[in-house]
């Protein structure tokens, strides 16, 4: 019994681990939508030219991105709190989705083309980090188990 | 009428007149929003229009950034081209006429940016306002080149929509339509064909050799390349009826590149009442008929 009850422990603290390290991959998964956007509207700027509202009606994923992107666009507020975003990130997004779309062809090519590098750094930073901290909970949820089950036995 | 890129507040306002009363809504930052209602100018009000400044509706600092925000789907960059000619098209054929810095490079207008008042003009259709002229301007079956004339807002576009109609049940032939700013959306027929959204001089070239109308007809003619496209397409054996900016037949020979003869008629509207509207007709030699 108290065997299994360790086990329980250990398999519980490693998906704690698991979850306490989930505010990197949202992170992750936001600024690899954010690139993707910024990609698309560099398209649409540079080539078919149709609006941001027509980009955001052929999406087809609804992740917490492309919500806060609509939602600003219709009420010039965020939908709901990103909290795994730092305010540096924030002011980022509030920045770039004040600007996005607010002026001629020239102007979008210059704004989406030094977004582009700054969300790629942010991506890049976002990524190293999930692959540093997903490693290290679920190693610390590890370690905790295994203390727990040490004292179970 | 499709109002919905307007502020609620504006909408709620409008929500209380009658919108075929209503000709234009004038917005400037800072100041107090008007509206063109019934031929007077008049303060938008929480209930309707008046003629007291105190009690009317400021325009704030967003409420320009949110309607072009709305009407260009935040995507200025997809709506240069127009914005570049001082206007956007809302839906309906609603004009928008943008007042802000333009940014120029090389004499052309790049861009228009600071917008800080707003024309926004809605298209109406009068049916039979134009039945006055149509017996000067058809003459045997025969359609006359004719000029119609008068200073903004007298509903020279109006009257043009008024022809056309006319003209098609008439079915004399096929009426081409140059419309420019995509002001006769709302105009319909089986003789008509529209070429939209392009400059006056190259729809006449497109529109003369692709479509071979019978009758072109085409608003607001400006600058001396109006005029020769004019003077090449009555050379070639079209009928033309234009409308011009002109408070009389003085001021319109005045214009640069307007020349004697090429219009067999000048349409002079004298007022915006369409219920009775003062109307002179001229002829060639510019006799009142």
């Amino acid at each position: 019994m108290r065997i299994f009850i360790g086990i329980l422990l250990l398999l519980l603290s490693i998906y704690l681990g698991y979850i306490l390290s989930s505010k990197y991959r949202k992170r992750l998964s936001f600024f690899n939508s954010f690139y993707e956007f910024n990609n698309t509207v560099s398209n649409e700027v540079y080539f078919s030219q149709s609006t941001i509202l027509q980009m955001l009606k052929n999406q087809e994923k609804e992740d917490d991105f492309i919500q806060n992107v609509k939602e600003y666009l219709q009420n010039k507020k965020l939908k709901f709190e990103l909290k795994y975003l730092s305010n540096d990130d924030l002011e980022f997004f509030n920045n770039y989705l004040k600007k996005v779309g607010g002026s001629d062809k020239k102007t979008q090519e210059k704004f989406l083309e030094n977004a582009n590098v700054q969300i790629e750094k942010k991506l890049n930073a976002a990524r190293d980090e999930e692959k540093k901290y997903r490693l290290l909970y679920i190693k610390l949820g590890f370690l905790v188990g295994l203390i727990a089950l040490i004292i179970c036995l | 009428m499709n109002l919905s890129f307007l502020p609620l507040n504006i909408r709620q306002a409008l929500s209380n007149l009658n919108l075929e009363d209503v000709y234009e809504i004038r917005l400037r930052k800072g100041f107090a929003i008007k509206i063109l209602y019934n031929g007077n100018f008049l303060y938008l009000v929480n209930n309707g229009v008046s003629k007291l400044r105190e009690q009317a509706i400021i325009c704030d600092d967003y409420a320009i950034d949110e309607i072009i925000n709305i009407v260009t789907e935040h995507s200025l960059y997809a709506f240069n081209e127009q914005i570049c000619k001082g206007y956007l098209r809302a839906d309906n054929g609603i004009r928008i006429g943008l007042g802000g810095e333009c940014v120029v490079d090389n004499d052309k207008i790049i861009t228009i940016k600071n917008f800080s008042s707003l024309n926004i003009r809605i298209p109406h259709q009068v049916k039979g306002c134009a039945k006055k002229i149509i017996n000067s301007i058809i003459v045997d079956n025969n359609v006359l080149n004719t000029l119609i004339i008068s200073p903004p807002l007298f509903g020279k576009t109006t009257i043009l929509k008024d022809v056309a109609c006319f003209l098609n049940e008439l079915n004399i032939g096929t009426i081409m339509i140059i419309d420019e700013r995509g002001e006769f959306e709302s105009i319909k027929g089986e003789n008509i064909d529209f070429i939209r959204y392009l400059d006056k001089c190259k729809a006449f070239n497109l529109g003369i050799r692709a479509l071979a109308p019978r009758v072109i007809i085409t608003d607001e003619l400006l600058g001396g390349e109006d005029w020769k496209c004019i003077d090449s397409a009555v050379n070639s054996g079209v009928k033309i009826i234009a409308s011009c900016h002109a408070k009389n037949i003085k001021e319109l020979k005045l214009k640069n590149g307007f020349k004697d003869k090429l219009f067999d008629r000048y349409v002079l509207l004298r007022d915006c009442n369409f219920n009775n509207q003062q109307i002179d007709v001229y002829n060639e030699d510019f006799i009142k008929l």
